[in-house]
């Protein structure tokens, strides 16, 4: 019903442009802008828009209202947030309009926010969607026996996209009972939330510690971001689906932490291994890292992690190994050449091109061969004149028997 | 300073142009390590509507790099760029791993033009300095650079605010550009 609304980019923008808070960029009031962050629901001029942008996706995803493709997930996030909710929210965090960018969009309050627009647009939309993610759903929520809420927004999450900042693992299980209060208090999404909604508070508060809300410092900025994925072993993709549900139930039950759900969450097939690696180092952000990992998966796989650990770079030479010869041991071998090396081109690895190291070994070839033809060509010499010796025996022999023999 | 004046001077003699295309997703950085290459600094940038073009003059060669606006809309203008094009550098935000698949699929479209088949491919796998970023083999296996037959490509880890990688992959290209391989 409502989805096909938000699948027209237009309509949906003509809609909340019309509305005056929109029609101001967030940060510096600008009129009229055309730029948002998708991350917060806001629109920014294209100016406000260059500093969200350097921030990184992880913090603030940007996207130009004319310019660029917009998902239904991402407009339905614009139509949720807005302006005028964005900057009551932050306002009650203590942060007023002339802050300066990074700090605010840094901070507690803005990371609180990230988590409250996302968990409100994925059980949005998994309310539309209905079913199709309801096994998911099912079995992680039963999976995460200690939090009852967490599980009924969690299995929404699934089946919507769930391209959403992974802050929330960042923020571990703290006071939950806070951000519950914190959100009735707050006149946020008010009309918006429902029940559920309450829930997914809860589990916000689960987050947030109850300090960090009002104090508003800017802190660990880093928290949302993804595990690098060098630290997952990758197993291919094939398995993922019913590993992945057994792991996060395990990881659930035995942290009772959000986390579990919330990596599920993300569609792509992750590698079983790196929910374990994730979790394994208290790295903040495993929940990106395995959706990364996952649409990263190809049938190669690691190949490339494996050989390229610690390579500067790959060059097609290097990853495909030289056509003419059975590559892959000249390969490894070059790549061990290479590993620390801050780069790693074609020709280093395989020495074609017309690369030194290669024109010594083709040089070293031709002088073996070179060698080896000299020595064949002398013996067939010899051999030929040896047997040339015989023949000629032969014949005087058989003349001189044949005349012996006439005569 | 002096380096760079004798550069510039021996790049008088003997010197050797090359047009270059920068091309990736909105926000990838493109623009950034354009400025990093050519004035050596970082530069604030707002998002490219239309391009950038600079020279920049490296190893003898004579660098016209172009940087073309990202944004979903105006992708399709790349085209207009494409010919006489002797190589590409593909700009990927490192920490983007939401949108790999898309930066991927951009990326092969690419290379499927027929007035891009000689061109050789440098890879930036940019944003190294944002925490989560994926290092050069998983942006490797991400953007399926495996499927490139015909074609000498390298894929550098670079952050353009560190100015990091940069250089070396501009001197990858240029020994590949010498070697004949554009």
């Amino acid at each position: 019903m409502a989805s096909e609304i938000f699948n027209d980019k237009t309509a949906v923008f003509r809609k909340l442009k019309a509305k005056a808070e929109n029609k101001m960029c967030f940060d510096c009031n600008a009129k009229n802008p055309t730029w948002a962050s998708v991350t917060y629901g806001i629109f920014l001029c294209i100016d406000c828009s260059a500093v969200h942008r350097s921030l990184g996706v992880h913090i603030s995803f940007v996207r130009s209202t004319n310019l660029d493709s917009w998902t239904p997930e991402q407009l339905r996030t614009m139509s949720f947030g807005g302006n005028n909710r964005a900057q009551v929210f932050f306002k009650q965090h203590g942060w007023t309009d002339g802050g300066k960018i990074e700090a605010k969009y840094t901070s507690r309050a803005a990371e609180l926010y990230r988590h409250i627009l996302t968990k409100e647009v994925a059980k949005s939309m998994a309310e539309e969607a209905g079913l199709p993610s309801s096994p998911v759903a099912s079995q992680s929520g039963q999976a995460s026996n200690g939090l009852p809420d967490v599980k009924t927004h969690e299995a929404p999450k699934e089946n919507s996209i769930a391209r959403k900042e992974t802050p929330e693992i960042a923020a571990s299980p703290k006071a939950p009972h806070t951000y519950v209060t914190s959100t009735v208090k707050k006149p946020l999404g008010g009309a918006k939330k429902t029940g559920k909604t309450g829930g997914l508070g809860a589990r916000k508060l689960t987050t947030k510690p109850s300090e960090s809300l009002y104090d508003q410092k800017p802190e660990e900025p880093v928290a949302p971001v993804p595990v690098p994925s060098s630290t997952n072993s990758t197993p291919t993709a094939g398995s993922s689906f019913a590993s992945r549900f057994e792991y996060v139930e395990i990881v659930q039950n035995t942290e009772t932490n959000p986390t579990g759900a919330h990596v599920i969450s993300h569609i792509a097939p992750p590698k079983s291994s790196n929910f374990f690696s994730d979790f394994g180092m208290d790295n903040s952000f495993p929940k990106r890292t395995s959706s990364n990992s996952s649409k990263v998966q190809i049938q190669e796989t690691d190949e490339a992690r494996k050989k390229f650990t610690n390579a500067k770079s790959i060059s097609s030479a290097q990853f495909f190994g030289d056509q003419n010869r059975s590559a892959d041991v000249d390969a490894q071998a070059s790549l061990q050449k290479f590993s620390g090396s801050a780069a790693i081109s074609s020709a280093d690895l395989f020495g074609d091109r017309g690369d030194p190291a290669i024109d010594l070994n083709a040089s070293d070839l031709i002088n073996r061969l070179s060698f080896q033809a000299q020595q064949d060509i002398s013996s067939l010499k010899n051999i030929a004149g040896e047997t040339g010796k015989k023949l000629s025996s032969l014949a005087s022999n058989l003349m001189t028997d044949l005349q012996d023999r006439i005569l | 300073m002096g380096i760079l004046f004798t550069k510039m001077f021996s790049s008088l003699f003997g010197n050797k142009e090359a047009r270059i295309l920068v091309l990736g997703l909105d926000n990838a950085g493109k623009t950034t390590i354009l400025y990093r290459l050519q004035m050596g600094e970082v530069v604030s940038t707002i998002p490219t509507i239309g391009f950038n073009v600079e020279t920049v003059q490296y190893n003898n060669i004579k660098f016209q790099v172009w940087d073309l606006g990202g944004q979903t809309s105006i992708r399709p203008y790349w085209r207009c760029y494409f010919p006489n094009t002797q190589a590409i550098i593909y700009v990927v935000d490192s920490s983007d791993t939401d949108r790999l698949v898309i930066a991927k699929d951009e990326f092969h479209a690419i290379l499927e033009e027929e007035e891009l088949k000689g061109a050789v491919v440098l890879i930036f796998a940019n944003k190294q300095d944002l925490p989560g970023a994926l290092d050069d083999a998983a942006i490797t296996e991400a953007l399926e650079l495996h499927k490139i037959k015909n074609r000498q490509w390298a894929i550098f880890k670079t952050s353009a605010i560190k100015g990091e990688g940069l250089f070396e992959g501009l001197d990858w290209l240029s020994n590949t550009l010498k070697s004949g391989g554009g």
